[in-house]
């Protein structure tokens, strides 16, 4: 009779922990084998719309992730001259366009300009949205439509395409959609995408 | 015999009267004394007076501890109570002078900033007093204003509040408002001779982080949101990295450029502190005015909990990048998740 049940306990907790198990795979983001390594340092992070994430991901590539990406907020064009890899961060913020004197309009212009210089240099383009449902306002989704189909990958964290938005624009596009559970997550998918030098 | 003793009691008993008649008044002896009781690692408690004395005797003056290792390390600088209606914030402070043990450098804890402002409430809709359970008992704190007390203020709200270093010029009654008034003027209105005392103890102490503990509504941009100084933005985005890990979702905002009189602002711009301010949803501060206690969506254990969080990431993130002397350590701070698991009464000394 013990021996019946220690059986039981042992199948199920077996059981258990391989559910477990399957359900911390399913959990992670799923990347497109092709897109592993594709992007090719050197990196640089900037913003689309002022948003105060792009320093929570300025961070997290270069002092957790150790990718050592250039960073400027509102950088121009000629700041990214040789990049391989333009990184930008998806939220309109009204704070941060009244910090750099910017107004949406003339930051979209600058994201615009950036992109262009990008692809001219044959970079490409990431796009990331870490911001949650708090960065998913009118001025941001311009600012997401205007970026998302103009990139090479896009990560969203949880919370940012609840309602499809992102799903949608990436089909549109054809552009490979990854979603993240958390910001930390989203790094994981970022640095798994930089090639490794 | 019994006459001559009688004659002694009652002349000792004048004595005192006259004493206490005639005497100077203690410092902040006009405001209430909150119950607030230092834990193991408090080593002195001041009042804010001794680094601005004219505050001295004020409505404004307020206690300070310091639980000073004895260790070289980092000085922390934790103010509760800049508005005394976000209680999350208070309790928080409240309960690292009461557990809070450091190894190495220095806290420095205000838990009542705005003493004035606690020494009343502004609505007859939220608490007065709030009740905290602890294992030995209830304990009492109050719950008070956003402003300072208009009759401690001294003199009329101007029509409109304008900041001296520029920007929009904001209500009348913001000049009330600590939170707008930094760095405060030495000889100005009561609430700007407050904010200049909290200067001059940032830098007499040389202050390396500071925080200021805040709450919000819960509709509010501001809930759940670290603020920081543009000079230590990457500490904050470092700490909302780790706390996501642990299930604390904060956002991360910059302090405005032109936005003056704001304690992240004005802090790290005029001090060599790392200056940060937390903001938790407070459903007391929503249109429906709440309960600030046992909210189910935002209970205060929450709200304290994600204050002790915020504090301990951000330091965490200081120590991964000081210079070796500069660090700051505990033997013992207040585990948030307990806090948040069985509420703060825990963190309570009896």
């Amino acid at each position: 009779m013990v021996r019946k049940h220690r059986s039981l306990v042992r199948f199920l907790s077996v059981t258990l922990m391989a559910g477990l198990a399957v359900l911390q795979v399913m959990a992670q983001a799923v990347v497109p084998p092709a897109l592993l390594g594709s992007f090719l340092p050197p990196g640089y992070i900037t913003s689309a719309g002022q948003t105060s994430d792009a320093a929570i991901v300025k961070v997290l590539a270069n002092t957790k992730l150790k990718l050592g990406f250039s960073y400027d907020i509102a950088a121009k064009p000629q700041a990214i001259a040789g990049i391989k890899t333009l990184v930008l961060v998806l939220g309109a913020s009204n704070k941060g366009l009244g910090a750099a004197g910017l107004s949406l309009e003339q930051d979209m212009e600058r994201v615009k300009s950036l992109i262009a210089e990008a692809k001219k240099q044959g970079a490409k383009i990431i796009a990331m949205h870490t911001g949650g449902t708090a960065r998913r306002g009118e001025a941001s989704n311009h600012v997401i439509a205007l970026c998302v189909p103009l990139s090479d990958a896009v990560i969203v964290v949880e919370g940012g395409n609840t309602d499809g938005f992102f799903t949608g624009l990436c089909e549109k596009a054809g552009v490979p959609l990854i979603e993240a559970a958390s910001i930390a997550e989203a790094g994981s998918v970022l640095k798994s995408l930089v090639a490794q030098q | 015999m019994r006459r001559r003793f009688i004659r002694a009691l009652l002349g000792f008993f004048l004595w005192c009267v006259a004493v206490l008649a005639f005497a100077d008044p203690a410092p902040g002896v006009a405001t209430i004394l909150h119950d607030v009781r230092p834990g193991r690692g408090v080593t002195r408690v001041a009042w804010l007076s001794e680094w601005f004395t004219p505050l001295a005797g004020t409505p404004a003056d307020t206690r300070v501890f310091i639980a000073d290792s004895g260790t070289p390390g980092a000085t922390v600088f934790i103010a509760g109570g800049t508005h005394a209606n976000e209680i999350a914030g208070i309790l928080s402070a409240v309960a690292l002078i009461e557990k809070a043990i450091p190894s190495t450098g220095r806290l420095i804890v205000i838990p009542d900033i705005n003493m004035s402002a606690s020494t009343w409430t502004e609505s007859t809709k939220v608490p007065s007093w709030i009740r905290i359970d602890t294992p030995n008992g209830p304990r009492f704190f109050k719950y008070g204003a956003r402003y300072t007390d208009p009759v401690h203020q001294g003199e009329p709200d101007p029509d409109r509040y304008q900041h001296p270093k520029g920007g929009e010029a904001l209500e009348g009654a913001e000049a009330r408002n600590l939170n707008r008034v930094y760095p405060g003027m030495p000889d100005g209105s009561l609430t700007e001779r407050l904010a200049w005392a909290v200067m001059s103890l940032l830098k007499t102490e040389a202050v390396d982080i500071a925080f200021d503990l805040h709450e919000a509504g819960p509709e509010s941009r501001l809930a759940n949101m670290i603020v920081a100084n543009p000079k230590n933005l990457d500490l904050a985005a470092l700490a909302v990295i780790s706390l996501e890990m642990e299930g604390i979702r904060m956002k991360l905002e910059p302090s405005s450029e032109v936005f003056h009189g704001l304690s992240h602002r004005e802090w790290g711009d005029e001090t060599k502190a790392s200056a940060f301010l937390i903001e938790t949803p407070n459903p007391a501060q929503s249109t429906e005015k709440g309960n600030p206690i046992e909210d189910l969506q935002y209970p205060l254990a929450g709200r304290i909990a994600t204050h002790l969080a915020s504090i301990e990431a951000i330091l965490d993130a200081w120590n991964m990048d000081c210079p070796p002397d500069k660090r700051i350590a505990f033997t013992a701070f207040p585990d948030w998740r307990m806090v948040e698991a069985v509420g703060v009464g825990a963190f309570l000394n009896w």
